[in-house]
Protein backbone atom coordinates (compact mmCIF):
# COMPACT_ATOMS: atom_id res chain seq x y z
CA UNK A 1 0.00 0.00 0.00
CA UNK A 2 2.92 2.84 0.98
CA UNK A 3 4.37 1.64 -2.51
CA UNK A 4 1.17 2.83 -4.22
CA UNK A 5 0.70 6.08 -2.46
CA UNK A 6 4.11 7.11 -2.89
CA UNK A 7 3.14 6.35 -6.70
CA UNK A 8 0.24 8.59 -6.19
CA UNK A 9 2.46 11.38 -4.69
CA UNK A 10 4.42 11.56 -7.74
CA UNK A 11 1.64 11.54 -9.76
CA UNK A 12 0.38 14.27 -7.90
CA UNK A 13 3.74 16.18 -8.48
CA UNK A 14 4.53 15.82 -11.57
CA UNK A 15 2.54 13.04 -13.41
CA UNK A 16 -0.23 13.37 -16.41
CA UNK A 17 -3.14 13.65 -15.78
CA UNK A 18 -4.35 10.27 -17.31
CA UNK A 19 -2.01 8.73 -15.20
CA UNK A 20 -4.05 9.85 -12.34
CA UNK A 21 -7.48 8.77 -13.69
CA UNK A 22 -5.75 5.50 -14.40
CA UNK A 23 -4.66 4.72 -10.55
CA UNK A 24 -8.74 4.79 -10.13
CA UNK A 25 -8.16 1.07 -11.72
CA UNK A 26 -5.37 0.13 -9.19
CA UNK A 27 -7.29 -2.75 -6.89
CA UNK A 28 -6.11 -1.54 -3.89
CA UNK A 29 -7.49 1.95 -4.26
CA UNK A 30 -10.99 2.85 -3.26
CA UNK A 31 -13.34 4.44 -5.87
CA UNK A 32 -12.95 7.83 -4.61
CA UNK A 33 -9.54 8.26 -4.91
CA UNK A 34 -9.45 9.48 -8.63
CA UNK A 35 -11.27 12.38 -7.87
CA UNK A 36 -10.07 12.90 -4.35
CA UNK A 37 -6.75 12.53 -6.16
CA UNK A 38 -7.81 15.55 -9.03
CA UNK A 39 -8.92 17.51 -6.06
CA UNK A 40 -5.27 17.29 -4.31
CA UNK A 41 -3.75 18.37 -7.57
CA UNK A 42 -6.06 21.36 -7.68
CA UNK A 43 -4.80 22.30 -4.55
CA UNK A 44 -1.01 21.83 -5.27
CA UNK A 45 -1.25 25.04 -7.27
CA UNK A 46 -2.69 26.62 -4.16
CA UNK A 47 -0.17 24.95 -1.50
CA UNK A 48 2.72 26.04 -4.08
CA UNK A 49 1.11 29.59 -4.50
CA UNK A 50 1.62 29.85 -0.39
CA UNK A 51 5.31 29.38 -0.45
CA UNK A 52 7.19 31.44 2.01
CA UNK A 53 10.58 32.44 0.39
CA UNK A 54 13.07 33.86 2.84
CA UNK A 55 12.88 37.60 2.75
CA UNK A 56 15.71 39.87 2.20
CA UNK A 57 16.13 40.64 5.19
CA UNK A 58 16.07 37.19 6.79
CA UNK A 59 18.86 36.58 4.22
CA UNK A 60 20.50 39.43 5.18
CA UNK A 61 20.51 38.07 8.97
CA UNK A 62 21.67 34.90 7.45
CA UNK A 63 24.52 36.31 5.64
CA UNK A 64 25.76 38.37 8.07
CA UNK A 65 25.76 35.75 10.52
CA UNK A 66 27.74 33.72 8.27
CA UNK A 67 30.86 35.85 9.02
CA UNK A 68 30.21 35.96 12.37
CA UNK A 69 30.33 32.24 12.51
CA UNK A 70 33.08 31.81 10.53
CA UNK A 71 34.96 33.97 12.33
CA UNK A 72 33.68 33.03 15.83
CA UNK A 73 34.20 29.66 15.23
CA UNK A 74 37.36 29.23 13.01
CA UNK A 75 39.31 32.36 14.53
CA UNK A 76 40.44 34.85 12.82
CA UNK A 77 40.36 35.17 9.00
CA UNK A 78 44.00 36.53 8.60
CA UNK A 79 45.54 33.51 7.81
CA UNK A 80 49.34 32.26 8.49
CA UNK A 81 51.04 33.50 5.83
CA UNK A 82 49.40 37.07 6.04
CA UNK A 83 50.77 37.09 9.12
CA UNK A 84 54.19 36.32 8.46
CA UNK A 85 53.96 38.90 6.17
CA UNK A 86 53.02 41.32 7.80
CA UNK A 87 55.93 40.74 10.54
CA UNK A 88 57.77 40.80 8.00
CA UNK A 89 56.96 43.97 7.11
CA UNK A 90 56.80 45.65 10.64
CA UNK A 91 61.00 44.01 10.88
CA UNK A 92 61.75 46.25 7.41
CA UNK A 93 59.80 48.94 8.24
CA UNK A 94 61.48 48.61 12.26
CA UNK A 95 65.21 48.28 10.49
CA UNK A 96 64.57 51.95 8.62
CA UNK A 97 63.50 53.62 11.68
CA UNK A 98 66.24 52.08 13.54
CA UNK A 99 68.81 53.77 11.38
CA UNK A 100 66.72 56.83 10.82
CA UNK A 101 67.18 57.32 14.48
CA UNK A 102 70.30 56.20 14.48
CA UNK A 103 71.33 59.02 11.94
CA UNK A 104 69.67 61.62 13.88
CA UNK A 105 71.07 61.02 16.77
CA UNK A 106 74.67 62.73 18.29
CA UNK A 107 74.94 60.52 21.37
CA UNK A 108 77.96 58.31 20.83
CA UNK A 109 76.18 54.79 19.93
CA UNK A 110 76.40 52.66 17.22
CA UNK A 111 74.72 54.07 13.83
CA UNK A 112 72.75 51.03 13.10
CA UNK A 113 70.62 48.27 15.19
CA UNK A 114 70.40 45.45 13.82
CA UNK A 115 66.51 44.59 12.84
CA UNK A 116 65.82 42.00 15.69
CA UNK A 117 67.05 44.23 18.69
CA UNK A 118 64.72 46.94 17.12
CA UNK A 119 61.86 45.06 16.08
CA UNK A 120 61.81 43.25 19.82
CA UNK A 121 62.87 46.20 22.15
CA UNK A 122 59.66 47.58 24.25
CA UNK A 123 57.91 50.15 21.33
CA UNK A 124 58.95 52.80 24.34
CA UNK A 125 62.63 52.61 24.38
CA UNK A 126 62.91 51.74 20.57
CA UNK A 127 64.18 55.35 19.79
CA UNK A 128 63.34 58.48 21.32
CA UNK A 129 62.61 61.53 20.26
CA UNK A 130 65.90 63.14 18.76
CA UNK A 131 67.11 65.83 21.89
CA UNK A 132 70.65 66.32 20.32
CA UNK A 133 69.93 66.94 16.76
CA UNK A 134 70.33 70.33 14.82
CA UNK A 135 67.54 72.41 15.14
CA UNK A 136 66.11 72.58 11.74
CA UNK A 137 66.23 68.41 11.44
CA UNK A 138 64.96 68.09 15.23
CA UNK A 139 61.97 70.58 13.45
CA UNK A 140 61.37 68.28 10.51
CA UNK A 141 60.83 65.06 13.01
CA UNK A 142 58.69 66.83 15.28
CA UNK A 143 56.41 67.87 11.96
CA UNK A 144 56.76 64.29 11.30
CA UNK A 145 56.51 62.15 14.17
CA UNK A 146 55.29 65.15 16.78
CA UNK A 147 53.85 62.93 19.28
CA UNK A 148 55.27 59.38 19.12
CA UNK A 149 57.61 58.01 21.24
CA UNK A 150 57.37 54.66 19.42
CA UNK A 151 58.48 54.70 15.90
CA UNK A 152 56.39 56.19 13.77
CA UNK A 153 56.04 54.58 10.99
CA UNK A 154 55.60 51.47 13.24
CA UNK A 155 52.54 52.75 15.31
CA UNK A 156 50.84 54.22 12.33
CA UNK A 157 51.16 51.08 10.77
CA UNK A 158 49.97 49.24 13.77
CA UNK A 159 47.41 51.83 14.54
CA UNK A 160 46.19 52.10 10.99
CA UNK A 161 45.54 48.43 10.77
CA UNK A 162 43.83 48.42 14.39
CA UNK A 163 41.23 51.41 13.03
CA UNK A 164 40.75 49.19 9.45
CA UNK A 165 40.09 45.78 11.47
CA UNK A 166 37.82 48.06 14.24
CA UNK A 167 35.90 49.40 11.44
CA UNK A 168 35.52 46.12 9.74
CA UNK A 169 34.17 44.84 12.90
CA UNK A 170 31.90 47.82 13.23
CA UNK A 171 30.63 47.36 9.29
CA UNK A 172 29.68 43.72 9.86
CA UNK A 173 27.41 44.19 12.80
CA UNK A 174 26.05 46.81 10.84
CA UNK A 175 25.33 44.71 8.07
CA UNK A 176 23.74 42.16 10.85
CA UNK A 177 21.15 44.45 11.58
CA UNK A 178 20.82 46.38 7.90
CA UNK A 179 18.32 46.73 5.59
CA UNK A 180 19.11 44.37 2.49
CA UNK A 181 20.33 47.28 0.33
CA UNK A 182 22.20 48.87 3.18
CA UNK A 183 23.36 45.97 3.81
CA UNK A 184 24.85 45.10 0.24
CA UNK A 185 26.80 48.54 0.38
CA UNK A 186 28.36 47.54 3.99
CA UNK A 187 29.34 44.63 2.50
CA UNK A 188 31.28 45.80 -0.34
CA UNK A 189 33.09 48.20 2.50
CA UNK A 190 33.57 45.28 4.30
CA UNK A 191 35.26 43.83 0.74
CA UNK A 192 36.92 47.40 0.29
CA UNK A 193 38.57 47.02 4.09
CA UNK A 194 39.41 43.65 3.72
CA UNK A 195 41.41 44.71 0.73
CA UNK A 196 43.38 47.05 2.29
CA UNK A 197 43.89 44.93 5.16
CA UNK A 198 45.26 42.42 2.25
CA UNK A 199 42.72 39.40 3.66
CA UNK A 200 41.60 38.47 0.46
CA UNK A 201 39.71 35.57 2.72
CA UNK A 202 37.43 38.49 3.97
CA UNK A 203 37.51 39.98 0.90
CA UNK A 204 36.34 37.18 -1.03
CA UNK A 205 33.40 35.91 1.71
CA UNK A 206 31.80 39.69 1.96
CA UNK A 207 31.75 39.84 -1.40
CA UNK A 208 30.13 36.62 -1.73
CA UNK A 209 27.70 38.27 0.88
CA UNK A 210 27.26 41.14 -1.49
CA UNK A 211 26.68 39.01 -4.31
CA UNK A 212 23.86 37.26 -2.65
CA UNK A 213 22.47 39.96 -1.88
CA UNK A 214 22.63 41.79 -5.28
CA UNK A 215 21.23 38.38 -6.57
CA UNK A 216 18.04 38.39 -4.12
CA UNK A 217 17.22 41.52 -5.41
CA UNK A 218 18.26 41.40 -8.79
CA UNK A 219 20.66 44.54 -9.14
CA UNK A 220 22.19 43.13 -12.65
CA UNK A 221 24.61 45.68 -12.15
CA UNK A 222 25.91 44.92 -8.97
CA UNK A 223 26.02 41.68 -9.42
CA UNK A 224 28.16 41.84 -12.78
CA UNK A 225 30.70 43.80 -10.61
CA UNK A 226 30.91 41.56 -7.54
CA UNK A 227 31.30 38.29 -9.71
CA UNK A 228 34.13 40.71 -11.63
CA UNK A 229 35.66 41.73 -8.08
CA UNK A 230 35.41 38.00 -6.96
CA UNK A 231 37.12 36.99 -10.92
CA UNK A 232 40.07 39.57 -9.86
CA UNK A 233 40.56 38.06 -6.29
CA UNK A 234 40.36 34.12 -7.64
CA UNK A 235 43.42 35.63 -9.82
CA UNK A 236 45.29 37.19 -7.16
CA UNK B 1 33.61 18.63 -19.04
CA UNK B 2 32.11 20.02 -15.79
CA UNK B 3 34.27 19.71 -12.28
CA UNK B 4 33.10 17.94 -9.88
CA UNK B 5 31.66 19.62 -6.22
CA UNK B 6 33.16 19.17 -3.54
CA UNK B 7 31.47 16.84 -1.12
CA UNK B 8 30.07 18.01 1.83
CA UNK B 9 32.15 15.33 3.78
CA UNK B 10 35.59 17.18 2.35
CA UNK B 11 34.19 20.52 3.10
CA UNK B 12 33.34 19.84 6.38
CA UNK B 13 36.84 18.38 6.40
CA UNK B 14 38.58 21.35 5.63
CA UNK B 15 36.55 23.27 8.09
CA UNK B 16 37.82 21.49 10.75
CA UNK B 17 41.30 22.03 9.68
CA UNK B 18 40.65 25.73 9.56
CA UNK B 19 39.50 26.70 6.34
CA UNK B 20 36.85 29.44 5.95
CA UNK B 21 36.13 29.25 2.72
CA UNK B 22 35.05 25.93 3.25
CA UNK B 23 32.99 27.35 5.66
CA UNK B 24 31.18 29.39 3.70
CA UNK B 25 30.47 27.33 1.46
CA UNK B 26 28.84 24.52 3.70
CA UNK B 27 27.31 27.39 4.99
CA UNK B 28 25.79 28.81 1.63
CA UNK B 29 24.55 24.90 0.65
CA UNK B 30 22.74 24.37 4.17
CA UNK B 31 21.95 27.50 5.92
CA UNK B 32 18.54 28.42 3.88
CA UNK B 33 17.43 24.74 4.22
CA UNK B 34 18.32 24.97 8.38
CA UNK B 35 16.34 28.17 8.06
CA UNK B 36 13.03 26.72 6.20
CA UNK B 37 13.17 23.62 8.38
CA UNK B 38 13.62 25.72 11.76
CA UNK B 39 11.04 28.19 10.79
CA UNK B 40 8.55 25.52 10.03
CA UNK B 41 8.81 23.52 13.44
CA UNK B 42 9.64 27.24 15.20
CA UNK B 43 7.34 29.59 13.12
CA UNK B 44 9.40 32.30 14.17
CA UNK B 45 11.79 33.58 11.77
CA UNK B 46 14.01 35.73 14.42
CA UNK B 47 14.52 32.48 16.42
CA UNK B 48 14.89 30.30 12.93
CA UNK B 49 18.01 32.73 12.02
CA UNK B 50 19.40 32.31 15.53
CA UNK B 51 18.53 28.07 15.04
CA UNK B 52 20.95 28.09 12.04
CA UNK B 53 23.71 29.69 14.08
CA UNK B 54 22.93 27.34 16.65
CA UNK B 55 23.40 24.08 14.27
CA UNK B 56 26.51 25.16 13.10
CA UNK B 57 27.92 25.69 16.43
CA UNK B 58 26.93 22.50 17.21
CA UNK B 59 28.17 20.99 14.28
CA UNK B 60 31.38 22.49 14.83
CA UNK B 61 31.51 21.39 18.51
CA UNK B 62 30.79 17.97 17.91
CA UNK B 63 33.00 17.66 14.99
CA UNK B 64 34.62 14.72 16.75
CA UNK B 65 31.64 12.85 16.57
CA UNK B 66 30.88 12.91 12.74
CA UNK B 67 31.98 9.54 11.59
CA UNK B 68 32.96 11.45 7.86
CA UNK B 69 30.21 9.84 5.78
CA UNK B 70 27.02 11.41 4.82
CA UNK B 71 26.88 15.21 6.47
CA UNK B 72 23.74 15.74 5.05
CA UNK B 73 21.66 13.08 7.39
CA UNK B 74 24.24 14.52 10.17
CA UNK B 75 23.87 17.98 10.30
CA UNK B 76 19.98 17.85 9.56
CA UNK B 77 19.82 15.45 12.33
CA UNK B 78 21.53 17.63 14.67
CA UNK B 79 19.27 20.54 13.40
CA UNK B 80 15.79 18.45 14.20
CA UNK B 81 17.38 17.79 17.91
CA UNK B 82 17.58 21.45 18.38
CA UNK B 83 14.83 22.76 16.92
CA UNK B 84 12.56 19.86 19.05
CA UNK B 85 14.47 20.56 21.95
CA UNK B 86 13.96 24.41 21.53
CA UNK B 87 10.24 23.81 20.61
CA UNK B 88 9.68 21.52 23.96
CA UNK B 89 11.25 24.51 25.98
CA UNK B 90 8.52 27.06 23.98
CA UNK B 91 6.06 25.31 25.17
CA UNK B 92 6.87 24.92 28.15
CA UNK B 93 7.10 28.27 28.78
CA UNK B 94 4.53 30.11 26.19
CA UNK B 95 1.82 27.79 25.56
CA UNK B 96 0.08 30.14 23.93
CA UNK B 97 2.71 32.23 21.99
CA UNK B 98 1.28 31.93 18.13
CA UNK B 99 3.67 33.54 15.61
CA UNK B 100 2.38 33.96 12.40
CA UNK B 101 5.10 34.77 9.41
CA UNK B 102 2.78 33.93 6.22
CA UNK B 103 4.53 35.82 3.19
CA UNK B 104 2.96 34.25 0.70
CA UNK B 105 3.08 35.02 -3.25
CA UNK B 106 -0.30 35.33 -4.13
CA UNK B 107 -0.27 35.61 -8.31
CA UNK B 108 -3.30 34.89 -9.53
CA UNK B 109 -4.78 33.47 -6.53
CA UNK B 110 -7.34 34.45 -4.41
CA UNK B 111 -6.23 35.82 -1.55
CA UNK B 112 -9.30 34.08 0.64
CA UNK B 113 -8.28 30.45 -0.90
CA UNK B 114 -4.24 31.55 0.18
CA UNK B 115 -6.09 32.15 3.86
CA UNK B 116 -8.02 28.89 3.86
CA UNK B 117 -5.24 26.55 3.07
CA UNK B 118 -2.66 28.61 5.20
CA UNK B 119 -5.30 27.90 8.46
CA UNK B 120 -6.53 24.32 7.18
CA UNK B 121 -2.50 23.68 7.13
CA UNK B 122 -2.05 25.17 10.47
CA UNK B 123 -4.98 23.48 11.40
CA UNK B 124 -3.15 19.79 10.56
CA UNK B 125 -1.60 17.61 13.13
CA UNK B 126 2.26 18.77 14.04
CA UNK B 127 3.23 15.95 11.59
CA UNK B 128 0.96 16.84 8.77
CA UNK B 129 1.47 19.97 9.31
CA UNK B 130 5.39 19.73 9.05
CA UNK B 131 5.40 17.90 6.73
CA UNK B 132 3.05 19.94 3.93
CA UNK B 133 5.20 23.23 5.22
CA UNK B 134 8.14 21.44 4.36
CA UNK B 135 7.38 20.79 1.06
CA UNK B 136 5.48 23.19 -0.35
CA UNK B 137 5.59 26.54 1.75
CA UNK B 138 9.38 25.94 2.26
CA UNK B 139 9.43 24.07 -1.17
CA UNK B 140 12.31 21.64 -0.12
CA UNK B 141 12.75 18.36 -2.04
CA UNK B 142 11.95 14.79 -0.64
CA UNK B 143 15.34 14.20 -0.56
CA UNK B 144 16.09 17.27 1.97
CA UNK B 145 13.25 16.44 3.94
CA UNK B 146 13.72 13.09 4.53
CA UNK B 147 17.14 13.83 5.67
CA UNK B 148 14.85 16.28 8.37
CA UNK B 149 12.42 14.15 9.29
CA UNK B 150 15.52 11.14 9.50
CA UNK B 151 13.18 8.70 7.28
CA UNK B 152 13.38 7.62 3.45
CA UNK B 153 12.55 9.19 0.81
CA UNK B 154 9.48 6.73 -0.14
CA UNK B 155 8.35 7.59 3.76
CA UNK B 156 8.75 11.01 3.17
CA UNK B 157 6.74 10.55 -0.31
CA UNK B 158 3.91 8.57 1.94
CA UNK B 159 3.77 10.88 4.87
CA UNK B 160 3.17 14.17 2.32
CA UNK B 161 0.31 12.27 0.37
CA UNK B 162 -1.07 11.46 3.85
CA UNK B 163 -1.24 14.90 5.12
CA UNK B 164 -2.73 15.41 1.75
CA UNK B 165 -5.40 13.47 1.59
CA UNK B 166 -6.04 14.74 5.56
CA UNK B 167 -5.86 18.60 4.51
CA UNK B 168 -7.90 17.89 1.00
CA UNK B 169 -10.71 16.30 3.09
CA UNK B 170 -10.58 19.14 5.64
CA UNK B 171 -10.72 21.53 2.83
CA UNK B 172 -13.58 19.68 0.80
CA UNK B 173 -16.31 21.83 2.35
CA UNK B 174 -14.75 25.24 1.31
CA UNK B 175 -13.90 24.39 -1.99
CA UNK B 176 -17.26 21.77 -2.89
CA UNK B 177 -18.99 24.80 -4.82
Amino acid sequence: MERIEELLMDMIDDGPTEALADAGSLPALDSTLPQELETMRGQSLLLKACAEPINASTLAALVAQQATLSTSLLGSRIDVPAAVLWSSAVVVVATFIGVAASMWSAAPQPQFEGPARVATAPSTTVVSKPETAPPALRQQASDTYPTHAQPPALLEGKAEREVLVHRRDELVAAARRATPDQAYRLYRDIYRVSNLLHDVKAARSALRSALALAEAAGMAGDVEQCRLDLKNLDQR
Amino acid sequence: MKAMETTNEELFSRVCNGHHDAFDALYERYATKLFAYARTVLRNEAKAVDMVQQVFTSVYASRATFNGRNFDAWIFSIARHACLREKRIEQRTSPLEDADNAVADEQGMSEVDLNLIRAAVDALPDDDRTIIRLRYFDDLSYNDISNLLGITVSAAKVRVFRARRTLAAVLRPQFED
